[in-house]
């Protein structure tokens, strides 16, 4: 759920960096995509754990991520923004991963490719989106993920599909819906 | 439907599909998080420079800064 919170993190900072009004119904949209993001997830606040810390610190990570997707998507090209994103992740990715490297086996190998081929085809097609669409629509949009994880999750593995969870879907599909009738840029 | 925001709803599309795919990962192997998240830099590491080469295309970003 914390890591999620990157779109409030951009309606709070795009005054700041673009000087944008912020609408009341923007503001709506996002209040219904928080909602449907906490029904979904349903995180447990009980007790706060250091891994809480790191869900909300990449949830900043994330926002500053868009907000410079967003940005360089003004200067440069699609193919361009993601050599450069995968280069970097390739590099530092490749480093880290010697010391614990598990050399796979059968069918791991198909997932590893298949799970690496829809990772960077979402990439190419964020990115292609974000020439379009302005920092604080995306991140809401983003937000579809969780519904198609939980449907995927659902078709898949058979989990189970309660009614919080049909609620929150509604509810993030419905913001979707409705920020996709606002103004983009 | 604007055309951004298809591009986006396809994009959280393949990402969770993704997942799908670590999950069987991480459900039958002790190959690590960070192994994964490789395998998608590289593939795309690739297919991004093989489409930049066959494309001609020049590899100087308009503004470092944003890119990197």
């Amino acid at each position: 759920m914390l890591n999620m919170t990157y779109p409030v993190l951009i309606f709070m900072l795009a005054p700041l960096l673009w000087k944008q009004k912020i609408k009341a119904l923007a503001v709506f949209y996002l209040l219904l995509t928080m909602t449907g993001i906490y029904l979904v997830i349903r995180p447990d606040f009980s007790s706060i754990i250091p891994g809480d810390l790191l869900g909300l610190m990449s949830g900043i990570v994330a926002a500053f991520a868009v907000i410079t997707l967003s940005m360089a998507r003004e200067h440069d090209s699609t193919v361009i923004i993601v050599f450069y994103l995968m280069a970097i992740g390739f590099i530092t990715n490749g480093l880290a991963m010697i010391p614990v490297f598990t050399l796979p086996e059968g069918i791991q190998y198909f997932h590893l490719v298949a799970s690496g081929v829809f990772g960077a085809a979402g990439q190419v097609l964020l990115t292609m989106g974000y020439k379009s669409i302005n920092a604080k629509t995306g991140s809401m949009i983003s937000s579809s993920r969780i519904v198609f994880a939980a449907l995927l999750g659902f078709l898949i593995f058979a989990e189970p599909l309660s009614f919080s969870i049909i609620a929150g879907g509604l509810m993030i599909v419905g913001a979707i819906i409705g920020v996709s009738r606002l103004k983009y840029r | 439907m604007h055309k951004g925001i298809l591009f986006l709803l396809l994009a959280e599309f393949c990402f969770a599909a993704a997942t799908v795919f670590v999950k069987f990962i991480t459900n039958s192997s002790a190959i690590p998080a960070i192994e994964i998240t490789f395998f998608r830099f590289f593939i795309g590491f690739f297919l991004s420079l093989f489409y930049i080469r066959s494309g001609n295309i020049s590899l100087k970003p308009h503004r470092w800064s944003l890119v990197i």
